[in-house]
């Protein structure tokens, strides 16, 4: 039988007629039509279906759609602000950090969520971070670059907005 | 994933009721192996009680008597959290450990403990650090040693009716260090092949092991303590030498299989390795809490 939620999915609330055995992922692309959000394994390994559950990476394959009943999601194409691109999106297509793009929404996301907690990570946080989102296709040098450089936008739009942002706690 | 009732109860009570009222009920937390499993259709549920609604289970509290983490406390919360940095080591590393950023957002400690999987990175840091189940039921609330939990991979004795409520850990005495290491073909989003989790208890000239607590996990059917190693440390002066033989004996009390992420005399090997590193580790933890709280002492 299917019960009744109520969420907030990119800034717009729904209210959802859901199946409790639909995962997130399935609610989110078949109802919703919100197909940026990519199934890969459906086994939570390989981070294609990561989407933003209260500010935090999940996979929404291992996430029920009952489960978000008062909660907030942002998938990918929620990132941006108004379409002007988040910094990690910006960075990514500038600095080539994808190629068939299917790993690309899971890691935009992911990488959005790091510079959240962590404006200036080094390499090694960075390859930790994305350690659940796999990409076949870059070898993910690429990837890290693009982080970088918008970990760099990321403080610098910080900085004009609100004073340095504090170290970030290693 | 065939169909089940969803519930989504906001108090204990409630929650108790429901798996005293049903048949074939299973308590969801973080959901990253139960939904797998529900997806594989290796467990087909007719109720899922999702607990993550009820408050009085997502505390993660620390004070002088320990640390109590709620059954709806996640990986990451564990990881984030500076107490358990500073004072549980053992097991800040092993939940660190787990899966990916995304996993630790959503697997919970106690899910963890309830899976039962002999290779839980969060087990055998538990086990060394002395912790306590509390478990709850209609009937009322017992308490066993982490330890005694398990009666086989994937099995507890935790009853079909009750909710492991909290796992309850005791605030290290000082001097007490603790460590976890564990090998695994990745570096990260693989299981374990073999972990060692140890603490130990450091006399005041910071070199003779008081205690000292050694636990294997993914080398037996549960997670395992390597009681004879334990006894080779205990009031001794830890040299190199000891290390080593204690490490060796450790590799002896392994019992491990040969499977897809290891064959049994890898592990043994493996184990070995890790003992005489996480032993090292433990020790050397030991001594930094020593000298942190003669500082604010």
């Amino acid at each position: 039988m299917k019960q009744q939620i109520v969420t907030k999915i990119n800034g717009q609330q729904h209210v959802l007629q859901v199946s409790p055995r639909k995962t997130l992922l399935a609610m989110l692309r078949e109802q919703l039509q919100l197909t940026g959000t990519k199934e890969g394994c459906g086994t939570g390994d390989c981070g294609a279906c990561t989407v933003l559950l209260d500010g935090q990476p999940v996979n929404s394959c291992l996430v029920l759609g009952v489960e978000i009943d008062g909660r907030e999601v942002i998938t990918i194409e929620g990132l941006d602000n108004d379409g002007e691109l988040h910094p990690v999106q910006e960075a990514l297509v500038e600095r080539g950090g994808m190629q068939c793009g299917f790993c690309t929404p899971g890691i935009a996301l992911n990488g959005a969520a790091l510079l959240q907690d962590n404006p200036d990570p080094d390499e090694a946080q960075i390859r930790r971070a994305l350690a659940g989102n796999l990409c076949r296709c870059t070898g993910y040098v690429k990837i890290v670059e693009a982080i970088q450089e918008a970990a760099r936008k990321w403080r610098e739009k910080s900085a004009t907005r609100t004073p340095a942002p504090e170290p970030a706690d290693g | 994933m065939r169909s089940f009732e969803y519930l989504a109860p906001s108090t204990l009570q409630d929650a108790l009721a429901a798996l005293h009222q049903r048949e074939n009920a299973s308590v969801l937390a973080g959901g990253t192996d139960l939904i797998l499993r529900l997806k594989r259709r290796e467990q087909s549920p007719s109720t899922l009680v999702d607990i993550k609604r009820i408050e009085e289970l997502d505390g993660l509290e620390t004070g002088v008597h320990g640390l109590s983490i709620g059954a709806g406390v996640t990986m990451s919360r564990i990881e984030a959290s500076a107490v358990v940095r500073q004072d549980y080591a053992g097991l800040h590393a092993g939940a660190a450990t787990v899966g990916s950023a995304q996993i630790r957002n959503r697997a919970t400690v106690v899910g963890n403990v309830c899976n039962a999987t002999p290779c839980a990175d969060t087990v055998p840091p538990l086990v060394v650090l002395q912790a306590q189940v509390r478990m709850s039921s209609q009937g009322g609330e017992r308490r066993l040693p982490l330890e005694q939990l398990f009666t086989g991979p994937g099995t507890t004795v935790v009853r079909p009716d009750e909710i492991v409520v909290s796992v309850e850990v005791p605030l290290p005495e000082p001097g007490t260090g603790s460590a976890y290491a564990r090998h695994s073909t990745r570096a990260a989003m693989d299981l374990a092949a073999a972990g060692v989790a140890v603490a130990l208890t450091l006399e005041d000239d910071n070199e003779t092991c008081r205690r000292a607590h050694i636990a294997l996990g993914a080398v037996a059917p549960t997670p395992i303590r390597a009681s004879q190693a334990e006894d080779i440390l205990s009031g001794q002066a830890l040299t190199p030498a000891l290390v080593a033989e204690a490490a060796r004996v450790a590799s002896t009390e392994a019992r491990p299989i040969s499977d897809v992420r290891a064959s049994a005399e890898f592990r043994q090997e493996i184990v070995r390795v890790l003992a005489a590193r996480t032993i090292q580790a433990a020790a050397a933890d030991a001594q930094r809490r020593q000298a942190m709280s003669r500082r604010s002492g």
